[in-house]
C-alpha cells in the first residue's frame, strides 16, 4: 500500500485530509498523471472587480450595524443569542463568517490559484478553516464581506458580451461562492437582455439550457442538421435548448426589452461551458475560422479567398476586414426581416405543457397556491418531459406588497430564486457549524439565520430542507429553478394547509414543545390563511415569553 | 490563432506515452490509458471512464477473472472466444472484428485467441463501479504475476469454506510457495485440442443479435449511416441496442480512404473517444481560447483555438461535445469511437449537402451574421455536393495567403 502526498505548486502548504481515493496506487496512477497542472479555466470565468469589493464591504457594514443595534434593544431577533450566553461572542462571530469567506480571503490577490482550487477538493477548506480558527480573531473587519453565501446581487454576474443592443451575463459559479453550494457545481445561471428589434446571432454551446422569458417577447429559432423550429415566446414561457443546438434569438418588439434567464448545465466540464458562434464579429471569431485553410477549401469545394469573403469578411489585401463584420453578437434587425422571421414561428399553448420540445408557459396551469396576497405557479418534472430530463422544477411567484410567503422548506429541491420585479426580504434558517469538534456534546447546536434584502436581478439560493420565508416589501415577482426536483414537497410551518406541524400527533407535540397539545393546536389554528398572508395583521407582537431550551427552535429564528 | 499540437494538446493521448502496462509477457499484454481527468481538467467529465487495450498471441488464453467495472468490449482485429461465467451458467461467443459486447461488472470471464496466426486486439471501455475512474482485476487463480483473491482469506476460513485441510486447498487451488506450479502470467498458452473443446459451444454474433440484451453485436451488420466513395460510417446508438442504452454510449467504426476528409461537424451532446485502429490521420478540433486576463475581457475579441494532432495506430483522441472537428485520412484509415452521453446525440455538419446545420439558418439571419449576401452564402454552401466524406484536395493548392493583418491575429496566416 502506497500513499501519495499531493502537493500542487504554489499552494499554501497545509494539513490535508486523507483521500481514500489516493491511498492506493491503482491502474493508471503513474507519475505522468501528475504531469499536467490544472490550467486556469476558460470562459466563462467569474470576475470580481474592485468595485464589487467595495460594494460588498458596504453591505457588510450595514449588516453589522443592524446586529449591533438589535443587540442594544434586545429585540426578538437577538433573543436566541442571548439565551445561550456565549462567552467569546466576538470571536465566534468571526468564526461563523469564516467558513465561507475563507476561500476568498485566503486567495486574495491570487486569482489563478483560486481557480485551480475550485477544481475540486473543496472539503479541504473545511478542515483548514477549523484548524486555523485560532488566528481568526485577528482578522480585520474588512474581510467580513459576503456575509450571506446564498445571496448573489447583480454585481456577481460577469459580462460576456455587451453593446448598445444588449448584453449576456453569467453568474459566478455557485461552488466558488461557497462550499455550501457545492452541489450546484454543475449548474450556471445566464442572463440575456436585448433591446427592441435586435438579433442574437446563431451559436451553440456545450451545455444544456433551460431558458425562461422574464420580460418582453422573443422569437427563438432552434436549428438542427435537418430542420429548424421557430417559437414566439413571451413572459413565463420556458424551453429547453439541448446542448449543441444552434439557435438565435430575436427581440421582435418595437418598445419592450427582452430579458431571459437561463439555467445552463454544461456537458464537457463541470460548471464550465463555451459559446460557439457560427459567424465572426468583432467580439468573437467564428468557430469555422479554427479550421485550416486547406480543410475549408476541401470542405466547401471553393477557393479560400471566396470563403473568406463570404463567411469571414476578409478580402484579399484588405487591411481593415472587420469593417464588414458585425460589431458584436447582438445586432439590429429591420422590421421587414422580423416579419419574415416571425412567419413560421409557433407559440406556446396549454397543449404544449407536456411537450418534449416545444415551449410551455408557467402560467398556463392554475396556480398551485393562490389567494388575495399572492400566487405560485409551478411546472414540475412530472408534468413536463423537458423538465423531467433535467430534473428541474420551474415556478413563478407573484406577491403583493406587504405579503408574506409563509415559512416552509423544500423537502429535497435546491431552489435558485431569481427576482424579476420588486423587492423582498428573505430569511433562511440553517444550523450553525460546530466550531470545535471536542465541544460538540457540551454546546447546544444553534440555528443560524441568513437574511437578505433582495431587489431586481438578485439571485438567492435556498438549500433543500432549509426553512425559508419571503416578505414582499413591494409588489414582487420572482422565478425559481428547483434542482433535484422530482417528488419535491413544500412543508409549511404555519398556515392552515400543508402544515407539517399539524400532522404531528398531539402526544408527540406535547413531548416536543413546552406548550400543551391544546396550546399548540390553538396557536396553529390562529392563522387561518395558507401560503400567503399579510405580514402585519395585528400590531406587532407582545414579545415572546422566554422559553428556554438547549436547542434554539427553527421557528424562533424567524421571529 | 494559437494552435495546440501534440504534447500540449489536452485532447490527444498518444499511444506511446499515455498507456500504462498492467501486464505483459510473451503471450500478450494489457494496457490501461491514463485517466482522462488527470490528463486535463478539460476532460473532467470523463473521470468515470477508462480505456483498456488488450492484445494476445495466437493460441493463448487470458485467465478467468472479474473486475469492479462494467466493460464494453470491442474487437479491433483477430478472433476471440469470450466466455462469460455467472453463478448458474456460462456463455461462450465467437467474436470477430467489429463485434461489441458488454461485460457487466463482476462477471467472471476469460478470453481465448483461437487463431493459429493472427494476433487478437481488443479495446475496452471500462466504467468503474466502486470508485470514479478506478477499478481492479480479481483473478481466480494465482500466477507469478498476481495472487488469487482466494488467498486473501485466512486459513481457517478457507478450511471451513471448502471443508478441507488448508494444505489440500493450497495444493489444488493456490500453489503458495510452489511457484513452479503456478502459471507465469495471466495470459498463457493453450493447445489446439483445448481450443477445439472450448470453441464447441461458442455462439457468433448475427444480424439478429443487434438488439440483444447480452449477446455480441456487430457494428457492420447494419448499413453504414454515411457512405460514399471516400468513406463509410457505421454506428450503433443506444436507441438500437439495450447494452448501449444501459451505458448511454454509442459505438461507431469509420473507414476513410487515403486523402479523404470527414467533413467539419460537431456532436451536439456526446463526448467522443476516438481510437485509431489502422492508418494515420490529421485531426483538427476547434475550441474557444481561454481568456488570459480578466480586465481585457471587453476589449479583446474572443478567439477560437485550434487543437491539431497527427494520429497513428492506437492513439486516442477526445472530441468534446459541441466542439467542431474534422478528420483528414493521410493513409487508409479505420477508427473506432465511443460516444459518451450518447442518447439523442446529433451530428451537425458545417459543410456538405446533407445534415448541414448552416443551410438550415434562415437567409435573413445568414445575411446579418455573415459579411456575404444571403445569395453568396447559399452559393458557397451549395458548391460542395458531396456529403460527410469528400476528397481533401479537389482543386490544386491555393496560391498562398498574402499578409493580412487586423485586430484578429490572422489565423490562416499562422499556419501557412
Amino acid at each position: 500500500v502506497e500513499e501519495e502526498e499531493e502537493c500542487e505548486e504554489g499552494q499554501i502548504p497545509r494539513p490535508r485530509p486523507q483521500h481514500p481515493e489516493r491511498e492506493r496506487q491503482q491502474h493508471g496512477e503513474k507519475e505522468e498523471d501528475e504531469g499536467e497542472q490544472p490550467r486556469p479555466f476558460p470562459f466563462p470565468r467569474p470576475r470580481q472587480p474592485h468595485q464589487e469589493e467595495e460594494h460588498e464591504q458596504k453591505e457588510e457594514h450595514e449588516w453589522h450595524r443592524k446586529e449591533e443595534k438589535h443587540g442594544g434593544k434586545g429585540s426578538e431577533e437577538e433573543q436566541d443569542e442571548r439565551e445561550h450566553p456565549r462567552p467569546h461572542q466576538p470571536h465566534q462571530k468571526e468564526e461563523e463568517k469564516h467558513e465561507w469567506q475563507h476561500k476568498q480571503e485566503k486567495h486574495q490577490g491570487k486569482e489563478s490559484e483560486e481557480e485551480e482550487e475550485d477544481q475540486d477538493e473543496d472539503e479541504e477548506q473545511d478542515k483548514e478553516s477549523q484548524e486555523s480558527e485560532g488566528s481568526e480573531s485577528q482578522r480585520e473587519p474588512r474581510r467580513h464581506k459576503n456575509k450571506n453565501p446564498f445571496h448573489f446581487n447583480s454585481k456577481r454576474f460577469q459580462t460576456l458580451f455587451k453593446n448598445q443592443y444588449g448584453h449576456v451575463r453569467v453568474l459566478q459559479r455557485f461552488n466558488k461562492r461557497s462550499q455550501q453550494l457545492q452541489n450546484l457545481r454543475d449548474y450556471r445561471i445566464l442572463e440575456f437582455n436585448s433591446k427592441p428589434n435586435t438579433l442574437l446571432l446563431p451559436h451553440h454551446a456545450d451545455a444544456d439550457y433551460l431558458i425562461v422569458i422574464l420580460n418582453g417577447t422573443a422569437i427563438l429559432t432552434l436549428v438542427n442538421n435537418d430542420d429548424r423550429d421557430s417559437y414566439n415566446l413571451q413572459s413565463g414561457d420556458a424551453l429547453r435548448v439541448p446542448a449543441g443546438t444552434t439557435y438565435y434569438v430575436v427581440n421582435p418588439d418595437n418598445d419592450e426589452n427582452l430579458r431571459m434567464i437561463t439555467l445552463a448545465i454544461p456537458v464537457n466540464k463541470p460548471g464550465r461551458f463555451e459559446s460557439f458562434f457560427l459567424s465572426s464579429t468583432q467580439a468573437q471569431q467564428s468557430y469555422l475560422q479554427g479550421f485550416s485553410k486547406n480543410i475549408l477549401e476541401a470542405s466547401y469545394d471553393t477557393k479560400f479567398e471566396e470563403i473568406n469573403k463570404v463567411l469571414f469578411g476578409r478580402e484579399e489585401g484588405q487591411q481593415q476586414g472587420e469593417e464588414r463584420l458585425q460589431e458584436s453578437v447582438i445586432v439590429e434587425i429591420s422590421k421587414k426581416q422580423i416579419r419574415e422571421l416571425s412567419k413560421h414561428a409557433k407559440s406556446s399553448s396549454r397543449k404544449t405543457i407536456s411537450s418534449e420540445d416545444k415551449p410551455f408557459n408557467l402560467r398556463s396551469r392554475d396556480p398551485i397556491y393562490s389567494n388575495k396576497l399572492g400566487k405560485l405557479f409551478e411546472i414540475t418534472p412530472e408534468k413536463n418531459p423537458q423538465l423531467r430530463d433535467l430534473d428541474v422544477f420551474l415556478s413563478v411567484v407573484d406577491m403583493n406588497e406587504g405579503a408574506l410567503f409563509l415559512p416552509h422548506f423544500n423537502s429535497k429541491a435546491i431552489v435558485v430564486l431569481v427576482i424579476n420585479e420588486g423587492e423582498a426580504n428573505i430569511e433562511l434558517v440553517g444550523i450553525k457549524e460546530q466550531q470545535q469538534r471536542q465541544q460538540q456534546e457540551e454546546q447546544p447546536l444553534e440555528v443560524r439565520k441568513y437574511r437578505a434584502e433582495l431587489s431586481e436581478q438578485d439571485i438567492f439560493v435556498i438549500p433543500a430542507g432549509y426553512p425559508v420565508v419571503v416578505n414582499a416589501t413591494s409588489d414582487l415577482n420572482f422565478f425559481a429553478f428547483g434542482i433535484n426536483a422530482e417528488n419535491n414537497q413544500r412543508n409549511f410551518l404555519a398556515g392552515s394547509k400543508d402544515n407539517v406541524i399539524s400532522q404531528i400527533p398531539s402526544q408527540v407535540q406535547e413531548l416536543a414543545f413546552p406548550g400543551s397539545a391544546k396550546d399548540i393546536e390553538n396557536l396553529i389554528k390562529s392563522q387561518s390563511e395558507s401560503y400567503f398572508v399579510d405580514a402585519q395583521p395585528q400590531q406587532k407582537e407582545e414579545g415572546n415569553k422566554g422559553r428556554k431550551g438547549p436547542l434554539s427552535s427553527i421557528l424562533r429564528a424567524f421571529y | 490563432l494559437k494552435v495546440r499540437e501534440d504534447e500540449n494538446n489536452p485532447f490527444y493521448l498518444r499511444s506511446s506515452n499515455s498507456f500504462q502496462t498492467l501486464f505483459e509477457n510473451q503471450n500478450g499484454r494489457i494496457r490501461l490509458l491514463q485517466r482522462f481527468n488527470k490528463r486535463s481538467p478539460q476532460l473532467e467529465n470523463l473521470r468515470d471512464y477508462r480505456i483498456v487495450q488488450f492484445q494476445s498471441k495466437p493460441n493463448t488464453i487470458l485467465l478467468p477473472h472479474h473486475a469492479d467495472a462494467d466493460f464494453l468490449l470491442f474487437v479491433l482485429s483477430g478472433r476471440a472466444i469470450l466466455t462469460l461465467v455467472n453463478n448458474d451458467d456460462r456463455d461462450s461467443y465467437n467474436l470477430h472484428p467489429g463485434d461489441a459486447q458488454r461485460i457487466p461488472a463482476g462477471t467472471t470471464y476469460y478470453l481465448v485467441n483461437p487463431h493459429d496466426h493472427q494476433n487478437l486486439k481488443i479495446i475496452k471501455l471500462a466504467i468503474p463501479v466502486n470508485k470514479p475512474g478506478r477499478y481492479d482485476d480479481f483473478f481466480l487463480s494465482s500466477t507469478q504475476a498476481q495472487q488469487s483473491y482466494l488467498q486473501g482469506f485466512s486459513h481457517n476460513i478457507l478450511e471451513t469454506s471448502f471443508h478441507s485441510e488448508f494444505e489440500e486447498i493450497n495444493r489444488v487451488l493456490l500453489g503458495e510457495e510452489e511457484e513452479q506450479r503456478q502459471q507465469e502470467g495471466v495470459i498463457v498458452e493453450l493447445s489446439k485440442e483445448q481450443i477445439r473443446q472450448l470453441s464447441r459451444r461458442a455462439k457468433s454474433s448475427s444480424r439478429k443479435t443487434i438488439s440483444s440484451e447480452d449477446e455480441p453485436f456487430n457494428l457492420r451488420s447494419r448499413n453504414p449511416i454515411y457512405s460514399n466513395n471516400f468513406g463509410k460510417f457505421f454506428e450503433i446508438t443506444p436507441e438500437k441496442n439495450p447494452q448501449l442504452r444501459d451505458l448511454d454510449i454509442f459505438l461507431s467504426s469509420v473507414d476513410i480512404n487515403e486523402g479523404a476528409l470527414l467533413l467539419p461537424h460537431f456532436n451536439s451532446k456526446a463526448i467522443v473517444i476516438l481510437v485509431i485502429n489502422e492508418g494515420d490521420a490529421n485531426i483538427e478540433l476547434v475550441g474557444i481560447k481561454e481568456q488570459q486576463q480578466k480586465q481585457k475581457q471587453e476589449e479583446e475579441p474572443l478567439e477560437v483555438q485550434r487543437y491539431r494532432a497527427e494520429l497513428s495506430e492506437d492513439d486516442v483522441f477526445v472530441i468534446p461535445a459541441a466542439y467542431p472537428f474534422v478528420v483528414n485520412a493521410t493513409s487508409n484509415l479505420n477508427f473506432l469511437a465511443f460516444g459518451i452521453n450518447a442518447e439523442n446525440n446529433q451530428r451537425n455538419f458545417l459543410a456538405g449537402e446533407k445534415d448541414n446545420v448552416v443551410r438550415q439558418i434562415e437567409r435573413q439571419v445568414q445575411e446579418l451574421a455573415f459579411p456575404g449576401s444571403a445569395q453568396d452564402v447559399e452559393r458557397l454552401l451549395k458548391k460542395q455536393r458531396e456529403s460527410y466524406f469528400v476528397d481533401a484536395q479537389p482543386q490544386q493548392k491555393e496560391e498562398g495567403s498574402k499578409g493580412r493583418k487586423g485586430p484578429f491575429p490572422s489565423i490562416l496566416g499562422a499556419l501557412y
